[in-house]
């Protein structure tokens, strides 16, 4: 059995206005990938090559072991694919969409999706267009997850739902990892979803790879470090430190390489170092963004 | 090719188009129900069945290709186990059996009536020629909107379509196109069958070349 889920290998795709760039991506069978990036990062480009809807100008991209996009119908039998801007048929009712999508794939499990109509408060005889736009997004997650698919790929699909629904999804795919064999990249900009969830985390911006690691990497490597300078001087130099912003005597200074030793080094050249702080997700995500788009290699 | 799923769609497609389909349906027999009452009763049924034709050749790719697109249902379809080649098979036999079906019913009721009437066999070829046009306008409309996969080049389409209507006073100057009109028996002139054959090809022309671009296309949403 192929140990990825997914695999992309310097995958590039050209418009007028933007390119996605050498992206290499790989998510491990069994794991959750967050995929983080700002608005017009790629996401939704990279997360369309991934489903054969947007078909690459270069490199390589497998998916459950088929090569994409030429054998994307049989991907798509294992993945299921919910998206902020997928629309369900509007005149028509979520038992219709049931019933349609159980006539499509042999592995649909009817008592889950019945539990899911549950705990999604959803009701089958609904017409789409009378629900809210919640109630749309947790109706087509629930098309996705009841085909019990072996990777489930979600564009930005917490956007716009407010907090008890976004609570209720991200539970849902929790516990759809309780299978081993089962795996998820799940983009969004929300990065407290992703830290929540993400066992791998990738962060992209203006189409290209800018960083990815698992997790625990991301928050056990990135540091504030608070010092206070004994004179009129800069805060020297050191390996693992990406940047400092200096007022006065008072200085921050991030590293995304922490170690004790670092402290240890400032205090050695007669610093005072008043806390060392850990950095939230969002923080990592947006300090990261900022050093690569100046050119400091993070 | 996944056969049961291209079927799948293609009942979808008819599911969801179901209630226009049904008044185009209505309308095409009120239309051919004219015909039988009278002489101005049945100038207006062979009207009102040409506006209903030319409504279905608009309404069913608009229904089932462009507002596919425009309201965001693409993606759906687009995530389920089929190719690019699938889809617009699906698209291409889906509106193509739910146009012929209705088209053939309508064209078949109101040209079984003309020729049942003594002495007007004569406007018979002019009647397929009729017929024939909104199936040209419909292939072209389908063929754009599932190449393009846009609303302003779909309603372009539309109105070239429609516009072209208003010149077919032209056919009536061709030699060996008039003649024939007052004829007890249908004349089947060398100008007729031309006609005929130049709007046979634009159908197998639009259909062919929407396989062809689909299939070098690599945008689907």
């Amino acid at each position: 059995m192929n140990e990825f889920a997914v695999q992309l290998t310097g995958v590039g795709k050209d418009y007028r206005f933007f390119s996605l760039n050498d992206v290499r991506l790989e998510v491990p069978v069994g794991q959750i990938m967050g995929f983080i990036g700002p608005n017009g990062a790629g996401k939704s480009t990279t997360i369309r090559i991934l489903m054969g809807l947007v078909h690459q100008d270069r490199g390589e991209v497998r998916v459950l072991g088929h090569s994409m996009p030429k054998k994307q119908a049989a991907a798509k039998r294992d993945i299921g694919f919910a998206s902020e801007d997928m629309r369900l048929y509007g005149s028509s009712t979520l038992d219709w969409h049931m019933r349609f999508v159980r006539s499509v794939y042999p592995s649909w499990d009817e008592s889950y999706a019945q539990t899911l109509l549950k705990r999604f408060d959803l009701r089958r005889e609904q017409r789409i267009t009378g629900m809210s736009h919640g109630q749309q997004v947790k109706a087509g997650l629930l098309l996705a997850l009841a085909r019990r698919p072996r990777l489930l790929i979600l564009d930005e699909p917490t956007t716009g739902l407010d907090p008890v629904a976004r609570h209720e999804v991200i539970r849902e795919l929790t516990a759809v990892m309780q299978d081993d064999h089962r795996s998820i990249l799940f983009s969004s900009h929300n990065t407290h979803d992703i830290e929540q969830i993400s066992d791998q985390i990738t962060f992209i911006d203006r189409g290209r790879i800018i960083d990815c690691r698992d997790k625990e990497s991301f928050l056990d490597r990135w540091r504030r470090i608070r010092v206070e300078l004994p004179g009129d001087v800069d805060v020297p130099a050191l390996p693992g430190i990406i940047g400092v912003l200096q007022t006065g005597r008072l200085a921050v200074a991030t590293t995304n390489a922490f170690d004790v030793s670092l402290p240890r080094a400032y205090e050695a050249a007669g610093i005072r170092v008043h806390a060392v702080e850990n950095m939230t997700l969002e923080e990592i995500f947006v300090t990261n963004v900022h050093y690569s788009r100046e050119g400091v290699a993070v | 090719m996944n056969r049961a799923l291209v079927m799948r769609l293609i009942v979808k497609d008819w599911y969801l188009s179901r209630v226009p389909l049904a008044l185009v349906a209505l309308a095409g027999a009120v239309s051919t129900g004219l015909l039988y009452s009278g002489e101005t009763a049945g100038l207006a049924g062979l009207i009102s069945a040409l506006i209903a034709l030319v409504f279905l050749s608009i309404l069913i790719p608009q229904l089932t290709v462009v507002n596919e697109r425009k309201q965001g249902n693409l993606a759906f379809v687009m995530s389920l186990p089929i190719s690019p080649a699938e889809y617009t098979m699906s698209k291409v036999l889906g509106n193509l059996s739910a146009f012929v079906l209705l088209w053939a019913a309508i064209v078949g009721a109101v040209l079984g009536t003309i020729a049942s009437v003594p002495g007007a066999g004569g406007v018979i070829p002019l009647g397929v020629i009729a017929a024939l046009a909104p199936f040209v306008s419909f292939c072209l409309l389908l063929a754009v909107a599932i190449v393009t996969e846009s609303e302003l080049l779909s309603m372009v389409t539309m109105g070239i379509t429609n516009v072209a209507y208003s010149f077919w006073w032209f056919l009536f100057r061709l030699p060996g196109f008039a003649e024939g009109l007052k004829s007890p028996v249908p004349i089947w002139s060398d100008t007729i069958l031309t006609i005929i054959g130049g709007q046979i090809a634009v159908i197998v022309l639009a259909l062919a070349l929407t396989f062809y671009l689909q299939s070098r296309k690599t945008d689907f949403v």
